[in-house]
């Protein structure tokens, strides 16, 4: 009798398992399916010659909105050093700024990814150019302007880090430089780019 | 049951690789379609297997994004809805499509982002050709297992490393993102270990052989095609023919069963969950320096924390113990098979 029960039981387990294998070779197939997003390769002098707001900061709040009827992932950063701020774009009294990126899960259960849109966490520090517009993403290059404070420096998306050279230029590649040096060569590259 | 038909029907139409999209040329130059056709056409050069076809109800589409948001870089968004469901290609309107096609017209098809050549989501402006570069990553797409981040046949720390460079990253192009969750996080860890677990070290110790040989029976079958739901698939030769239901008296049956069924399920699918608990494993060489790599693979991308948690219905609870591999060689090739079958 146990013995049949057992054998009932693993019948059952089979077939359970031949579903799943199924919804798992389907899931697999799904996986192996990529997407991305394209966008213009810049040089770090590009990007410098195109940026309108520049500014390390602290990322404060992520807050998905709807826009239109679509999500919008509003980044809300404490800025604490201001390297490039247009007039009326600085909040004076909290130092802060908004950023607005298309994309993001709504409470009401809309969900819309992009594909490599930057994602932010509150309490990370950044190193951002953007631009000063409304934009699918405001960062210059789609993501080429943004930079993450790490243990190691500030590391762009594409792993590289900024740092400075002899001279006291930006330079962008396997060695970082501290932030002070790295904000002050930014500040002198923005101002021999106006 | 109507669920498990739909399933079905899209398996086979994936297993033949068949790709569907639709185009949607509003809000642009009407030449949307026949610029993704030359896009696909020009894959098509490099493996003439694929198949191709428009359908209005396509999930996938080619459309125009909103010109003015796109601003002076971004050339075309790639877009996940989830209602209604279905991947959106926003292209630029007034920008150079043909290179943008290129690309994503090679990620539908499954073909992963490269540093160089077409498959480089940072586009420069020189137009591009597809060549070697990219038919290796079409040949890779069709041949590897998801969790075969360098493509070398096998899953193991070469790949665990790969998937640490990449740890903390989002975006839907990501290798390493083994479970399509959008981010490359503990889930995908989760998932390579699985699959790296049935990746045999290659040595054996000297005694292990015959250990291994005293029992041959679930392995034999394991390794000689046993299917994923237990049973011996037709023509293979088994040594010594046991025959699962019987053997289950002793309780290593039912072990061994396990054991290989867990092997089947190696993309994240969380009934694994289910298999494991019989006996956790002795796999003193993998499973050890698998998790200290994911470590690694963390403290290196601590910067960034996703929180998008979508993958984490596809993980397996943390601290599962592995699933039983007595035989890990075995389990390789077994594993590695069924990848290639899925994947062609």
């Amino acid at each position: 009798m146990k013995r049949e029960i057992v054998h009932q039981e693993k019948g059952k387990r089979i077939k359970d398992k031949g579903l799943v294998f199924l919804l798992s070779t389907f899931y697999f197939l799904l996986s192996t399916i990529s997407f991305a997003t394209t966008y213009k390769l810049l040089t770090l002098e590009d990007i410098i010659d195109k940026t309108e707001i520049a500014f390390y900061g602290e990322v404060t709040a992520v807050e998905v909105e709807a826009r239109e009827g679509e999500p919008w992932t509003v980044v809300s950063f404490n800025v604490t050093d201001s390297l490039a701020m247009p007039d009326g774009v600085l909040d004076e009294e909290s130092e802060g700024l908004e950023l607005a990126f298309y994309g993001g899960d709504l409470s009401s259960g809309q969900s819309l990814k992009v594909s490599l849109m930057p994602q932010f966490s509150v309490g990370e520090s950044v190193l951002v150019m953007a631009y000063n517009r409304g934009l699918y993403s405001p960062i210059v290059g789609f993501r080429q302007g943004l930079w993450r404070d790490t243990t190691l420096g500030l590391r762009s998306e594409t792993g590289e880090f900024l740092g400075v050279n002899e001279t006291g230029g930006l330079i962008q590649g396997e060695d970082a430089a501290n932030n002070e040096a790295v904000f002050e060569a930014i500040k002198t590259a923005l101002e021999g780019a106006e | 049951m109507k669920t498990l038909r739909f399933t079905t029907l899209l398996l086979v139409t994936s297993l033949a690789l068949a790709i569907t999209y639709r185009v949607d040329p509003e809000g642009g130059p009407d030449t949307l379609a026949a610029e993704v056709s030359a896009a696909f056409d020009a894959w098509l050069e490099l493996d003439d297997s694929l198949e191709l076809e428009t359908d209005d109800e396509a999930r996938t589409v080619f459309a125009y994004g909103e010109n003015s948001l796109f601003g002076p870089d971004i050339l075309s968004l790639t877009v996940q809805r989830q209602e209604p469901s279905g991947v959106a290609v926003l292209l630029h309107p007034s920008a150079s499509r043909a290179n943008t096609l290129l690309h994503e017209t090679g990620l539908i098809l499954g073909v992963a982002v490269a540093d160089e050549g077409a498959m480089n989501p940072a586009l420069g402006d020189a137009a591009l050709s597809l060549g070697e570069i990219e038919a290796e990553g079409l040949r890779q797409q069709l041949g590897a297992v998801a969790e075969d981040l360098n493509f070398d046949g096998e899953v193991n720390f070469y790949d665990l490393v790969e998937l640490g460079k990449s740890f903390g990253q989002s975006g839907f192009s990501l290798p390493a993102d083994i479970d399509e969750s959008g981010v490359v996080d503990e889930a995908d860890i989760e998932l390579l270990r699985e699959a790296y677990t049935f990746s045999a070290p290659s040595e054996t110790a000297p005694g292990e052989d015959d250990l291994l040989t005293d029992e041959p029976t679930l392995d034999d079958s394991s390794e000689t095609g046993e299917s994923e739901e237990g049973e011996p698939t037709e023509g293979e030769p088994i040594e010594g023919e046991p025959i699962e239901g019987e053997e289950s008296e002793d309780g290593e049956s039912e072990d061994g069963e396990d054991s290989s069924d867990a092997e089947g399920e190696p993309e994240g699918t969380s009934e694994t969950e289910e298999e494991p608990a019989t006996e956790p494993t002795e796999d003193e060489t993998e499973t050890p320096a698998d998790e200290g790599e994911a470590d690694e693979g963390e403290s290196d991308s601590e910067d960034k924390e996703n929180t998008d948690g979508e993958g984490a219905n596809d993980n397996t609870e943390e601290g599962d113990p592995p699933p039983p591999d007595d035989t890990p060689e075995d389990d390789t090739e077994d594993n590695t098979e069924e990848g290639d079958a899925d994947s062609t």
